[in-house]
């Protein structure tokens, strides 16, 4: 038997056994992916009960591709007075001291082939819960929804035939810090709305 | 227009028809599966293999429903504040890759640089990078780089390090022998006054400065003689209406070619209805510079010099001076009619034309300060006291050989020089090594040089260390890291004071220095230190009001003596051993990117081959790859030929550079190192060697040349009209439209068109600007991860790069004319690869892009073979990215392909999509000009143009309705989004076909 065909059987195989796996679903969804962390945080308390803002931590969802998981040192920026003693607050000031980072455990992972761009979102007016489902009712965080191709494009189907507007951006335009620093003129903000017509290409998300 | 357009070629192969030549070329893939000896090991799947994947099907069938690996996030601990994961930082700073210091920005991402860019605000090089500055990023991630300091090759501390070399220095000093400090001539000022440190400290220390290719020293030279300074003049050929260039190959690779290329397109803009200097080449073998004049003399190597006398005798007769050690000086063989002509244009344009000589030769660099003071030329193309000012106290390296075979020297010092490989007396440098005390190379790998030294400092690279350059009178360029250094390695400057007994980090050094004597020049009232150096430091570059100079004034006396030293050799074959565009002197020999970018007048990679005019090679009966054994004096080489069209009988032209030793894993044994076959004339090196004989040795190399991969099939991909004809008729030589009547408009079309309602996305490429220096190349490589495939994959054809340009030959073998034409994808409304994709890979967007989509991709390659501009790229291996440290460099905002899917130009979608983003994110309307292609950015000829032409005022959207546009192949309907432009020559005859 030649090298090739013991392959192609082998890979027929796999194929095979996916298909009475029972999966239901697209391959990829993780809908309900709820991984345990290092450290207890409960979503559930910060943006739920005290109401903190989503980006006072994930600073990069308004400017970057990612929104950012939060450096230890920006808990500290509260946990220096606050239940200084919890055994989970503890387990992040050790981490700090050491200089050695929490190793968070992924929970919303995208194919590395797909180019998500959380600022393009979040300042197009998207709730984080829209895709992120109720956070701040979260103990623990769970992927909410599928996340798939076909879930993405579902909703940017939609989007363009409904040509709605984005609201103000509230990030800092380029040039608008140096600006506000050097005393040089501010950039002039568009004098026209911006249309939300989200691509449907595949270069959208994959170059 | 009746007139048949004119014949063009690729090779000369293709211009004798020649059948056999031609046959590896007609198949769009060179040979057909199985795939022979492969780049990476042979697949090798086994029963074993089988037994693998049914293990793992059993397992997928259990968790096929379950979670995908634990991936973990690890965030900073303390975040800087300037950086947000996922966002691109830039620093402004400088390139060390030549002498020319052109101004850098350096995109880093999560803390590594990935890309160098042009600075547009450095006046110097106006935002454009050559290749070597492109490639720059890959050397920083070099694998071969020594990561420690060493002693013997064996690993010591720095402080362990440090003691040795000032005991050493001590010891040196209280026997009263020399140090040596072996130096590049253009090192920065603040470089030059850490020097002087170290030379206060060691009284018996001296300076010598060595440059492989011996051109800014001849300069230098010329000038002390004629002008009574050692300077290298700024010269300015966007203020020249003729410019005569004898040998000087200033847009490849003369002192300051980036520069030089944007002024020249200035200079040249006939669109712009700006008058169009005309270009005079004088050059036995072509260079980028001779492929773009609009006349070119072919003369032999020892001509050229002898032309330039000539030139210059006209010109003294016509001043009605006389100009001592002229008469001497034998004629050329040039035509005098050609020699009439050009000191005739000459000085019908004197005080705006520009008189510039190659080489290594200071009665040569003479002849052109004469003639430019002739043509009154100083003050406005040439500013002798505007440039780069050389130390007047440097010994010279022959004058270093003599004093180490005296036994004088108690210790040398290398900063960052590798004579070793680039000196034809490199092989006597271990010996007379030997019996100095101490020995330390500041290089930075364990070089030819380094290893002959007994201790190894090794310097971190550019992108690790600060410094500052001063290209030119007043314009002051920083550099700053990107990066703290990768390995245990130190900045050169820093060893440099540690050793002179003040330990200050080249930081400090640099901003007191700028405190003490920058600062006071710059008239900013109110302005505090602090605040003008974060600016100078995040502007990258200063510009001081210049106080004026007293002109240097022309002296006479010592002409006659230098002139009178010129002869011309009577010999058969004449050596020319010249820098290649990518390679230069080879120092950047272990960058795969810059041994894969094909020659733009050769288009060899991986090797230098001899190359050989057409008349001779049939002569000896040679045809490209023969070797041949080239002997001068002592020394014997073999070398495989090249035929090269416009090559002068008499010259056998190779390459400097290559052929290192011990460069490492990449560059070691690429080619052959021909240093060794110049000659030493009164201690100074020529690279232009008389008196050499080949022979043919029977023996066959292939030779991996990319021009020949793709085939014209007789079409006319390149237009071009004679300036008057231009001038007449913005038309001209754009005449013909695909036969299909009008403009390329065609009545039947069997596919129904595409509706863009937002942008279009389109590029325009000017091949009057284009020089074909190849940055764009470099650039797109490095943007798109674009995998360098080697010398045996580059043979097979099966090079990666998404972006080429093909150089078309036109006319007379001996000399014929070129046109460079960058190719990319064309992004065709109707691309005949989407009608075939059997999985729609490949797809069209509603922007007017024609995407590839990788995951969907399954490699039947039908879309290469249906493409007629042959642009796409198959990944026959999984390239290797098995280096760690060489995989830092990936782009992570582009895909890394695998084996057995297509890839293409995607006109740089990620900086399309970033750029729409940006300004959505930030509340503003796109502008043209906002999103810049890779190739675009870098271009020093401003020859791309990338924008919406949905939008009617952007610069892309007027050039397509110009009359110079063109597009490829309209008669096949393929209606690509490219828009080329006819190239304008100013050859002066009356049409230009």
């Amino acid at each position: 038997m030649s090298r090739a065909s013991f392959r192609a059987l082998g890979y027929a195989g796999t194929l095979v056994s996916l298909g009475l796996g029972g999966c239901s679903g697209p391959v990829n969804n993780q809908q309900g992916h709820m991984p345990a962390q290092p450290v207890a945080f409960s979503h559930a308390v910060h943006a739920g009960q005290y109401e903190l803002d989503c980006q006072y931590c994930h600073v990069g969802a308004e400017r970057s591709r990612h929104a950012g998981v939060p450096s230890a040192s920006v808990c500290m920026n509260c946990h220096t007075q606050v239940k200084k003693d919890s055994p989970e607050i503890q387990k992040v000031a050790t981490a700090v001291a050491a200089n050695a980072p929490i190793e968070w455990v992924r929970v919303h992972r995208l194919p590395d082939h797909a180019f998500f761009n959380h600022a393009s979102h979040v300042t197009a007016g998207l709730k984080c819960q829209t895709c992120h489902g109720q956070v701040q009712e979260m103990v623990r965080v769970e992927q909410a929804e599928p996340m798939t191709m076909g879930w993405c494009l579902d909703c940017h189907r939609k989007m363009s035939t409904e040509a709605l507007v984005a609201p103000t951006p509230s990030a800092p335009r380029a040039g608008e810090l140096l600006a506000l620093t050097s005393g040089t003129p501010l950039p002039e903000p568009s004098k026209s709305p911006r249309i939300l017509r989200p691509p449907s290409d595949c270069s959208g998300c994959h170059r | 227009m009746s007139d048949p357009l004119p014949k063009y070629w690729q090779s000369l192969a293709e211009r004798a028809t020649d059948a056999a030549w031609l046959e590896p070329s007609r198949d769009e893939f060179a040979e057909e599966l199985p795939v022979g000896v492969a780049a990476t090991p042979p697949d090798a799947s086994s029963r074993r293999d089988f037994f693998k994947l049914m293990g793992l099907s059993a397992a997928a069938a259990m968790v096929a429903c379950q979670r995908a690996p634990v991936q973990k996030l690890i965030p900073y601990v303390s975040r800087p504040d300037e950086v947000i994961p996922g966002t691109a930082l830039w620093y402004a700073s400088t390139c060390e890759g030549c002498s020319a210091r052109c101004g850098l920005l350096l995109k880093t991402r999560d803390g590594r640089p990935i890309k160098v860019e042009g600075n547009d605000e450095h006046p110097v090089s106006r935002g454009a990078v050559c290749a070597v500055g492109q490639a720059s990023v890959l050397s920083l991630y070099d694998a071969s780089r020594a990561r420690f300091p060493s002693r013997d090759c064996h690993r010591v501390s720095w402080t362990d390090l440090d003691t040795e070399v000032k005991a050493g220095l001590r010891k040196v000093a209280e026997a009263g022998k020399a140090i040596r400090l072996v130096l590049p001539w253009v090192m920065g000022p603040t470089a030059e006054a850490g020097v002087k440190r170290f030379l206060a400290a060691h009284p018996l220390a001296r300076t010598v400065r060595y440059e492989p290719l011996g051109e800014l020293a001849a300069i230098g030279d010329a000038y002390r003689l004629t002008h009574g300074a050692r300077v290298v003049p700024d010269h300015r050929f966007d203020r020249a209406q003729v410019i005569a260039s004898f040998g000087a190959d200033f847009l490849g690779t003369w002192v300051s070619p980036v520069a030089f290329t944007r002024q020249y397109t200035e200079a040249r803009d006939a669109a712009g209805r700006r008058a169009m200097a005309r270009h005079y080449q004088i050059e036995p073998v072509m260079t980028l510079t001779g492929a773009a004049a609009d006349r070119r003399f072919v003369v032999a190597p020892s001509e050229v010099t002898l032309a330039l006398g000539d030139v210059v005798r006209r010109l003294a007769v016509k001043a009605g001076r006389t100009v001592p050690g002229l008469s001497g000086l034998p004629a050329s063989r040039l035509e005098p009619a050609h020699l009439d002509e050009l000191a005739d244009a000459l000085w019908s344009h004197r005080t705006e034309s520009l008189v510039v000589c190659g080489g290594d030769e200071v009665a040569a660099q003479v002849l052109a300060a004469t003639a430019n003071v002739l043509l009154g030329n100083e003050g406005t193309t040439v500013l002798p006291t505007e440039g780069v000012e050389l130390d007047e106290q440097a010994l010279s390296y022959g004058e270093l050989l003599t004093e180490l075979g005296a036994g004088g020297v108690g210790a040398v010092l290398f900063l960052g020089v590798n004579p070793a490989h680039a000196d034809p007396r490199g092989a006597a440098l271990g010996a007379l090594l030997k019996g100095v005390p101490l020995t330390v190379a500041l290089n930075d790998r364990l070089d030819e040089t380094a290893i002959l030294s007994r201790l190894h400092a090794p310097a971190s690279t550019p992108l690790e260390s600060w410094g500052d350059a001063e290209p030119r009178r007043g314009v002051l360029s920083l550099r700053q890291p990107a990066v703290a250094p990768l390995h245990d390695t130190r900045d050169a400057v820093e060893s440099l004071l540690k050793w002179a007994d003040s330990p200050v980090s080249h930081h400090d050094f640099l901003r007191a220095r700028w405190e003490a004597e920058v600062f006071p020049h710059v008239t900013q009232a109110g302005t505090s230190f602090d605040a003008f150096w974060d600016d100078a430091v995040r502007r990258g570059v200063v510009t001081l009001p210049l106080a004026p100079t007293a002109p240097l004034s022309f002296r006479e006396e010592g002409l006659a003596k230098v002139l009178g030293a010129v002869a011309r050799p009577s010999v058969e074959w004449e050596l020319v051993l010249f820098p290649s565009v990518a390679l230069r002197d080879g120092a950047s020999g272990n960058n795969a990117w810059l041994h894969e970018v094909p020659d733009p007048i050769t288009k060899a990679t991986w090797g230098n081959p001899a190359l050989i005019a057409p008349s001779r090679a049939k002569e000896l009966g040679l045809r490209d790859g023969d070797v041949v054994q080239v002997r001068v004096g002592g020394e014997s080489l073999s070398l495989p030929v090249l035929v090269q069209a416009g090559t002068h009988p008499s010259a056998l032209g190779v390459a400097v550079g290559y052929g290192r030793t011990r460069v490492g894993r990449i560059g070691d044994g690429v080619g052959t190192n021909v240093f060794p076959l110049a000659s030493v004339v009164d201690g100074r090196v020529r690279r232009s060697v008389p008196g050499a004989t080949v022979v043919g040795t029977g023996e066959k190399q292939k030779l991996a040349l990319t021009q020949t991969h793709s085939r014209l099939e007789g079409r006319p991909h390149v237009r071009e009209a004679e300036l008057a004809a231009f001038l007449a008729n913005p038309r001209a030589g754009n005449e013909a439209h695909g036969g299909h009547g009008g403009n390329g408009a065609h009545p039947l079309s069997i596919w129904s068109g595409h509706e863009y309602k937002g942008h279009r996305w389109a590029l325009a490429v000017d091949l009057s600007a284009c020089t074909g220096c190849s940055a764009c190349v470099v650039s797109c490589q490095a943007e798109n991860n674009i995998p360098s495939v080697g010398r045996e994959e580059v043979l097979r054809q099966r090079e990666m790069h998404w972006m080429r340009i093909d150089r078309y030959y036109q006319g007379d073998e001996a000399n014929p004319r070129v046109v460079h034409q960058p190719m990319m994808c064309q992004h065709c409304e109707n691309a005949p690869c989407e009608t075939v994709c059997p999985v729609l890979a490949t797809v069209h967007s509603s922007e007017g892009l024609n995407q590839q989509v990788y995951n969907r991709c399954v490699g039947t390659r039908y879309c290469a073979n249906n493409c007629p501009t042959k642009v796409r790229r198959f990944n026959w291996f999984d390239y290797p990215h098995d280096e760690p440290l060489e995989r830092m460099v990936l782009n992570p905002d582009v895909v890394v392909r695998s084996r057995g899917v297509m890839e293409k130009c995607s006109l740089c979608v990620q900086r399309v999509q970033e750029g729409k983003a940006a300004a959505a994110r930030e509340g503003r309307a796109l502008k043209d000009g906002d999103i810049q292609t890779a190739c675009q950015q870098s271009c020093p000829a401003k020859a791309l143009h990338f924008g919406d032409v949905n939008d009617p005022n952007s610069r892309v959207a007027k050039l397509a309705k110009d009359g110079r546009a063109f597009r490829l192949l309209e008669e096949l309907n393929i209606g690509p989004s490219i828009t080329y432009l006819t190239k304008i020559r100013n050859t002066g005859s009356g049409s230009g076909t």
